[in-house]
């Protein structure tokens, strides 16, 4: 790629739009910008850093031996921007942009990308709309996202380091190798060989498998766990199929039942005028077989009660004797009474003959007529021995015998209620008797009017419909069971299809994986391989370029690339240079630098700022002599007017150099600068601080801090 | 003279009345017919008591059935019977047959009119 034009707008110092105009008419790679400090060196490199990756970086920091990138700068904001000051204070409209156009292998590329305020006035980028055009031959014009990937296609951003290079970096790549630091280098090998990319590959590969696994294993597991469900389901269809033919018999069977006993409700209902006649027969008949037990009950009650029957009439008879007794007992018991005073009588009699003395007992005194006395007592004495002996014979039973004979009765005597509960009984029984006989004459009745084959036949066909009935009842309720079963092994069955599903093992995952797991592989052992070569290419070309660049080739005859990417200046003798001056240390710098660009393979301007702040003399000429040398590739150098004399750079390298710079402010020049005039002729007027050319008119403020871009002439 | 010195005697009733009898006695499978009676001793109980009642004695006639003496104590009524056996110098047993046969007849007569053995408690 060799760029053909640069157009800045707005960027950094470079106020409006400045067209940089790089065809030459001649086959020279080498390009430089003098300036002094501040006046856009920089500017234009970070321009093109911007306009082909969308971010300018301050510089980076080498830290532990690592390479600690810078800090994007702003477009606008605070502090150092990319903007131009003046466009970004006093511009309507803030807006920057940066063109490259340039000649490919591909055809012509050009490169366009813009920053606009979205706002009136753009505090920060998030109110930059920012926009990128790519172009690339014939292919259509594209933009945004795709417009970088188009860049990727001819500038990698991993390698922009490579090509874009400053004096700071320079050193900062000289301190790495001097600390023998492996680990930043090794980065920078890496990227060239783009290893970020195939490690990131790799790791995206992995991850890719990692996920594809899981998938796998997610499948394989759903797989088993289908398989097992299909099993199953075979099995539980056979079930199924058991449970519906199960249904279907004990559909049939029902059916069956059902119909036998429709035909039994025909036969039934063409005795249908006979119905309440043996509706009630069989009312009777129960009637009748309850009447009858009961009956039996009350005949029993009567046998009980009829126990006691033969005392209630005995007593009729026994009573009058138990009256006659009684009224004996107390005769009896007078006399008794009777008789003992009538013998205590005659005691008291007896002694009073006995013991009498002729004395009154009363006075005491003596009794006139003793013998008539005598004589009295004498009479009551007998007296009483006539009523003893009337009274003793006329007792015929003694009281003793009457108690007997009374307890003797008492024991025929029946309860007060015997007799009422015998009649009650017997009333009971006898209404039972005609209530039954009232029962059988109404079941006569009946009988009379249906024939007993009739009769019969009913009692048989309800006898049927009944067993019939149940039969019915049983064989629903099977059935029911039967449906439930079936309604679960249905559930069952769905869960188990469900489960079965249309699992089947991801092949293309499982080719996927596989291949994955060879790109890995292949990754791997390329990246190991590739290194090697690398680091051989490295090692070869870094010593070409070192043997060109250093002042003593025949001393220095190349440089030491290892394995880890450590490197060494060889000498003549065939061992190491063990303490390099700086500059022989940056000379191999700058020989690796150039090394990993050319192994790169990517065909790209390099762009070198402040190139030789550490060189002496001649290695700054050396390091021109090399690189304005190189086929093909462009080398554009941004020097400081320290590094390099424009007079004399142009004069020792004229055959080199395509074409040349300087960047100058407007307080820079004390005659004319434009193209057309240079006149000496100017004046100055130090109140306004301006030049005025006397021949040209053209004014200048020596205050505008703008970057004035002049072709040398070679 | 004393219960020691009156007979005891036998129980008997002629065939009829005894038959009468049998036909008294509870059949569970007869519960319509007028069956009071658990055993004959009951029936016959129940008729010489009926007899008594009527104070009228029957003499047998024809064969005479014997009635169980164990289950029947002629000596449990001799307080009603004592005078009456003395005065005739006739057994207890043969007393209160004959008016058993008194008894028969009268059930015989009852149910003749269509009335229960019971209602001649009345």
């Amino acid at each position: 790629m060799r760029l053909t034009h640069l157009i800045l707008s707005n960027i950094g110092p470079f106020r409006g739009r400045h067209i940089i105009d790089m065809t030459s008419p001649n086959s020279a790679t080498g390009y430089a910008f003098f300036a002094k400090n501040s006046r856009g060196k920089t500017t234009i490199y970070n321009a093109m850093r911007w306009c082909l990756f969308g971010e300018a970086r301050e510089r980076g920091k080498i830290v532990n031996g690592k390479r600690i990138p810078g800090s994007i700068r702003p477009i606008v904001g605070d502090g150092k921007i990319l903007m131009n000051d003046s466009a970004y204070e006093n511009d309507d409209q803030q807006e920057m942009s940066v063109m490259l156009i340039a000649e490919g292998k591909s055809g012509s590329i050009q490169v366009n990308r813009s920053a606009k305020s979205t706002t009136k006035f753009a505090r920060s980028d998030e109110q930059m709309e920012v926009n990128i055009d790519v172009s690339i031959g014939s292919k259509p014009l594209v933009s945004g996202k795709k417009a970088q990937e188009a860049i990727e296609t001819f500038f990698p951003r991993g390698l922009e380091r490579f090509f874009f290079i400053d004096g700071e970096s320079l050193e900062e790549y000289t301190e790495m190798m001097e600390s023998n630091a492996i680990e930043g280098l090794q980065d920078e090998v890496n990227a060239v060989l783009g290893i970020p990319a195939l490690v990131k590959g790799s790791d995206d590969l992995s991850f890719l498998r990692q996920t594809l696994k899981s998938k796998i294993d997610k499948t394989s597991k759903a797989l088993k766990q289908s398989t097992s469900a299909r099993d199953d389901l075979i099995a539980h269809k056979r079930v199924m199929q058991e449970k519906m033919a199960t249904v279907t018999k004990k559909q049939n069977e029902l059916t069956t039942v059902v119909g036998k006993l429709d035909d039994t409700l025909e036969k039934m209902n063409a005795n249908k005028e006979l119905a309440p006649l043996l509706e009630e027969l069989k009312s009777l008949e129960t009637q009748i077989t309850l009447k009858q037990a009961n009956l039996v009950e009350a005949a029993k009650d009567k046998v009980s009660e009829s126990t006691k029957a033969w005392k209630v009439l005995l007593w009729s008879r026994a009573s009058t004797f138990h009256s006659e007794l009684t009224v004996q007992k107390q005769d009896a018991d007078n006399c008794e009474r009777i008789i003992q005073s009538t013998k205590e009588e005659i005691e008291r009699i007896q002694q009073n003959i006995e013991l009498f003395k002729g004395i009154c007992e009363t006075c005491h005194q003596p009794l006139p007529n003793i013998e008539k006395h005598k004589s009295k007592l004498q009479n009551d004495l007998k007296e009483r021995q006539s009523i003893l002996a009337r009274l003793e014979s006329s007792v015929n039973h003694s009281p003793d015998d009457l108690i007997i004979a009374l307890g003797e009765l008492q024991k025929l005597k029946p309860q007060p209620d015997w007799k009422e509960r015998i009649l009650k009984s017997e009333q009971k029984w006898k209404r039972m008797c005609n209530d039954l006989e009232s029962l059988n004459e109404q079941k006569t009745n009946i009988n009379s009017k249906v024939s007993e084959e009739a009769k019969s036949s009913a009692g048989e066909l309800g006898e049927l419909k009944g067993r019939q009935e149940v039969m019915v009842h049983r064989r629903q309720q099977e059935l029911q069971e039967t449906r439930k079963d079936v309604d679960i092994a249905e559930l069952e069955l769905k869960r188990l299809e469900r489960l079965s599903g249309n699992t089947s093992q991801d092949k293309e995952s499982l080719l996927l994986n596989n291949i994955i797991g060879k790109l890995q592989v292949a990754i791997r052992d390329t990246i190991a391989s590739y290194r090697e070569k690398a680091r051989s290419e490295v090692e070869k070309c870094a010593s070409e370029v070192f043997v060109k660049l250093n002042n003593s080739p025949e001393v220095y005859t190349g440089i030491k690339v290892d394995k880890n990417f450590r490197t060494q200046i060889r000498n003549s003798k065939g061992g190491f240079e063990r303490s390099p001056s700086s500059g022989l240390t940056s000379m191999m710098t700058i020989s690796v630098i150039d090394a990993l660009r050319q192994v790169s393979g990517i065909d790209a301007p390099v762009f070198l700022d402040t190139p030789a702040r550490s060189l002496d003399e001649e290695h700054k000429k050396d390091l021109l002599d090399y690189f304005w040398q190189s086929e093909g590739h462009q080398f554009l150098i941004f020097a400081h007017s320290g590094e390099y004399n424009v007079e004399e750079t142009v004069r020792e390298h004229k055959g080199m150099l395509a074409k040349a710079w300087t960047l100058t402010y407007p307080r820079d020049h004390s005659s004319c600068y434009l193209e057309s005039c240079l006149s000496t002729d100017v004046f100055y007027d130090s109140s306004s601080k301006k030049y005025s050319c006397q021949s040209c008119q053209h004014e200048w403020n020596t205050e505008t801090k703008e970057t004035i871009v002049s072709e040398v002439k070679l | 003279m004393s219960d020691d010195e009156i007979k005891k005697g036998s129980l008997g009733i002629s065939e009829t009345s005894h038959a009468l009898l049998v036909s008294l006695v509870f059949d569970a499978n007869k519960p319509t017919q007028d069956r009071p009676f658990e055993s004959i001793v009951e029936a016959f109980r129940f008729a010489f008591t009926l007899g008594l009642t009527s104070g009228k004695r029957t003499k047998r006639s024809g064969e005479i059935a014997g009635v169980a003496p164990r289950q029947f104590n002629v000596l449990d009524y001799s307080v009603i019977l004592k005078e009456e056996a003395q005065k005739n110098s006739e057994s207890l047993g043969l007393i209160i047959s004959e008016y058993a046969e008194t008894g028969c007849n009268l059930i015989e007569n009852a149910f003749s009119q269509s009335k229960s053995v019971l209602s001649l408690v009345e």
